[in-house]
C-alpha cells in the first residue's frame, strides 16, 4: 500500500482545515504551541529551515541519577535544537543516556544543568497542559481496553473531555479503524505500536517523544512503520523526538540526526537530512542514503 | 525527488491496512475465530481443561478409596463409601455444629473481604503503608494460630467471637501479602503514562492500577476464603468455641474413637473448602476474563 497522505483524507477532524503549513499535498495542522503564541515566529516556516522560526531547544543539560555514591552522570552538557514541526533523532549506543534525554524533554525528569524548551516553554509546563505525547519501548497498552479505549486512556487519565472526532481521526491515520473495537491481544506487534502512537497523540500534543518505538519489530514492518511515522508526523504538524537504535531509521526519518556518545550522553555530532519527507522512500534505495549512513556510522564509532 | 510523489497516491490506498503489519483480512467474525485459535495454541480447550480437573477430582478419593481398601494404615482410615455413609447417617448432628463453623467463616470472610477493599484502595493512595503491611502480614503469619488460640481465649469469651478473630486473623496473611501485591501491581507504569498526564494516584488506580492489581486480587481471594475456613476449624480445636463447631465435632470424635465420624466431618470441611475456593474464582471470573 501507499503511505503517502491524500490531500484531504487527513485534515484535521472537526472542523476546517487549520491554518498551517502544506508540504506538498498535505494539510498541515498548525502546532498547539504555535497557535497559542502566534507572535513568537513565522508559523509558515518549513521544519527543515527553520532559521529564526520557533525551536525545541536543549541547551546545555545535564542530569544524574541520584545513588549512594553520589549522582550517576547520565547526560552531560548536551545541547541542540529541533524545528518546530521537525523531526530529530537520537542515535547513541545502548545506555548512553537516549532515554533519560527523551524523559528530560518530556518533563518527567528535571535537568540537574542547562535549560529545555518548546518555542519559549519549559518541558514542565508542557507535560502540565498535555502537550507532550510519549510512546514508550513497551507499547504498554491495556489489556482490558479496546483499541479506541486505550487511545482514549490519555483523556481519562488526564480528566479531558473525550475528543471522539480527533480520536476517530487517529484510528483513520494509523489504519486502525476497522480494529476500533478489537483487543490489544488480537493485534499485531506493529498495530500494537500504532495504537501506541496513536495514543501518544490523543492529547494532540506540540511535541512527540518516541523511545525507540519500532525496536522489537522485523524489519520489513518497521519501514512500513517508518513511512507511517512520517506520514502522521507530518498530518498532526507535532514537532516529534525519537530514539533509535537503527542508523537507516534514523536517516530515514530525521530532519535533524543527533549522533550521542557513550554515558554520559554527549552530542559528539549532529547531521541534517536536507531531503523533503515526502521523498524518503525514494532516498532510502539511493546511493545518497547509503553515503549518509555511512557517515553517522562513522560518527558512532567516533563517538565510542 | 519531489514533494509530490506524494500526491500521487490514491486515497483508499491510504486506508488499507498495511500488509506487513496488519493482518490479512478476514471475514467478519475471522479474526476472533483465528486470535481464539492463537490463544488456544498455548492453552488447553475447555473439554480439555474440563476433562483434566474431573481426572484431578476423581484421582483424590479413587486414591483414598485404594488406601484404605489395602488396610495397610489400619481400622483408622475409612474409605470414601463408608465415609460418605456416616456423613449421611449422622447429617443433623454434624450439620448442626457446622453451622456456626460455616458462619464464623462467613463472617471472617467479609471482614477480611472489607480489609481486602480498604487496604487495596489505601495502599494505592499512600504507597508507603506497603512495608508496613509487609511487615504485618510477616509477624502475624509467624504466629502459630494453635497456640494464640488459647491465650486470645484469656481476652476474648469462648464462643463466636473468639472464633471469627481467628478465622481473621488467618486469613490476614494472605490478605496482606495480596493488598502489598496490589500497590506493586497498581502502581506499574505510572511513573511514566501516569505522570505524563499528571494523573493522581486515585485516578491512576481507577482507570489502570485496580486492573492491573486484578491477578493479584484473584489469587489472594483465592488463599484467603480457604485459610479462614481452616483458621475457623483450627480455633475449634483449641477450645475457641464452647461446644459446637465443626472442629468440635472432630476432636470429640477423636477422644471418643468414631473414625466414620472424623472422616464425615473431614469430607464435609473439604467440601466447603473447595465450595469457598469456587466461590472465589467465580466472583472474580469477570474481572479475568475483562483483563486477559
Amino acid at each position: 500500500m501507499s503511505l503517502a497522505s491524500p490531500a484531504a483524507g487527513h485534515t484535521q477532524a472537526g472542523g476546517p482545515a487549520a491554518p498551517g503549513e502544506q508540504q506538498g499535498s498535505v494539510v498541515v495542522p498548525e502546532p498547539r504551541s504555535m497557535r497559542s503564541d502566534a507572535a513568537a515566529g513565522p508559523a509558515q516556516a518549513s521544519p527543515g529551515e527553520s532559521g529564526a522560526g520557533p525551536v525545541l531547544r536543549v541547551d546545555g543539560v545535564s542530569f544524574g541519577y541520584p545513588g549512594r555514591r553520589g549522582a550517576l552522570a547520565a547526560v552531560d552538557n548536551v545541547s541542540f535544537t529541533l524545528p518546530v514541526g521537525g523531526l530529530g533523532v537520537l542515535v547513541g549506543p545502548s545506555g548512553c543516556g537516549k532515554s533519560t534525554l527523551l524523559r528530560l524533554v518530556a518533563g518527567l525528569l528535571e535537568p540537574t544543568a542547562g535549560t529545555i524548551d518548546l518555542a519559549g516553554v519549559a518541558p514542565a509546563r508542557l507535560r502540565r497542559d498535555r502537550r507532550v505525547g510519549f510512546a514508550f519501548q513497551d507499547p504498554g497498552l491495556l489489556s482490558w481496553r479496546s483499541v479506541r479505549r486505550n487511545i482514549e486512556l490519555p483523556f481519562d487519565l488526564a480528566r479531558l473531555p473525550k475528543d471522539s472526532a480527533w480520536v476517530d481521526h487517529l484510528l483513520e491515520i494509523t489504519n486502525l479503524a476497522d480494529w476500533a473495537n478489537r483487543r490489544p491481544r488480537e493485534l499485531s506487534g506493529g498495530m500494537r505500536q500504532r495504537v501506541a502512537l496513536a495514543r501518544a497523540l490523543a492529547t494532540r500534543p506540540d511535541v512527540l517523544l518516541l523511545d525507540e518505538p519500532f525496536g522489537a519489530l522485523d524489519e520489513i514492518t518497521r519501514a512500513d512503520l517508518n513511512f507511517e511515522l512520517l506520514r502522521i508526523v507530518a498530518d498532526t504538524g507535532t514537532t516529534c523526538l525519537l530514539v533509535t537504535h537503527s542508523v537507516d531509521e534514523a536517516v530515514l526519518l530525521a530532519d535533524t540526526v543527533v549522533v550521542l556518545g557513550p554515558r554520559p550522553c554527549r552530542v559528539h555530532a549532529t547531521h541534517t537530512v536536507d531531503v523533503p519527507r515526502g521523498d524518503r522512500r525514494e532516498l532510502r534505495d539511493s546511493a545518497e542514503f547509503a553515503a549518509r549512513c555511512r557517515e553517522i556510522r562513522s560518527a558512532l564509532e567516533a563517538a565510542r | 525527488m519531489t514533494a509530490t510523489a506524494t500526491t500521487a497516491a490514491p486515497t483508499a490506498a491510504t486506508a488499507a491496512p498495511t500488509p506487513a503489519s496488519v493482518p490479512a483480512p478476514v471475514p467478519a467474525g475471522g479474526a476472533t475465530t483465528r486470535s481464539r485459535l492463537a490463544t488456544g495454541a498455548a492453552r488447553p480447550t475447555l473439554p480439555v481443561r474440563v476433562l483434566v480437573a474431573a481426572a484431578a477430582i476423581v484421582a483424590l478419593p479413587a486414591l483414598w478409596a485404594a488406601l484404605a481398601a489395602t488396610g495397610w494404615l489400619g481400622p483408622g482410615l475409612i474409605g470414601p463409601a463408608d465415609t460418605i455413609r456416616a456423613l449421611h447417617d449422622q447429617w443433623s448432628m454434624i450439620w448442626w455444629n457446622a453451622r456456626p463453623t460455616l458462619t464464623a467463616t462467613v463472617l471472617g470472610a467479609a471482614i477480611l473481604l472489607g480489609v481486602t477493599a480498604v487496604g487495596v484502595i489505601a495502599v494505592a493512595v499512600v504507597p508507603a503503608l506497603t512495608p508496613a503491611l509487609g511487615g504485618t502480614s510477616v509477624v502475624v503469619g509467624s504466629l502459630p494460630l494453635i497456640a494464640l488460640t488459647p491465650a486470645l481465649a484469656l481476652v476474648i469469651t469462648r464462643g463466636q467471637t473468639l472464633v471469627t478473630t481467628v478465622t481473621v486473623l488467618s486469613g490476614l496473611v494472605p490478605v496482606a501479602a495480596m493488598i502489598a501485591g496490589t500497590a506493586q501491581a497498581a502502581a506499574r507504569g505510572r511513573d511514566e503514562l501516569g505522570a505524563l498526564y499528571s494523573a493522581g494516584r486515585l485516578r491512576w488506580w481507577w482507570h489502570v492500577g485496580f486492573w492491573n492489581s486484578v491477578p493479584v486480587i484473584d489469587l489472594g481471594l483465592r488463599a484467603m476464603l480457604p485459610a479462614c475456613f481452616v483458621g475457623t476449624i483450627v480455633a475449634e480445636w483449641s477450645g475457641a468455641t464452647g461446644t459446637r463447631g465443626l472442629g468440635q465435632v472432630m476432636v470429640n470424635a477423636l477422644f471418643s474413637y468414631q473414625p466414620e465420624v472424623l472422616w464425615a466431618a473431614l469430607l464435609l470441611a473439604a467440601l466447603a473448602a473447595l465450595a469457598l475456593f469456587g466461590l472465589a474464582a467465580g466472583l472474580m471470573l469477570p474481572l479475568r476474563r475483562r483483563t486477559r
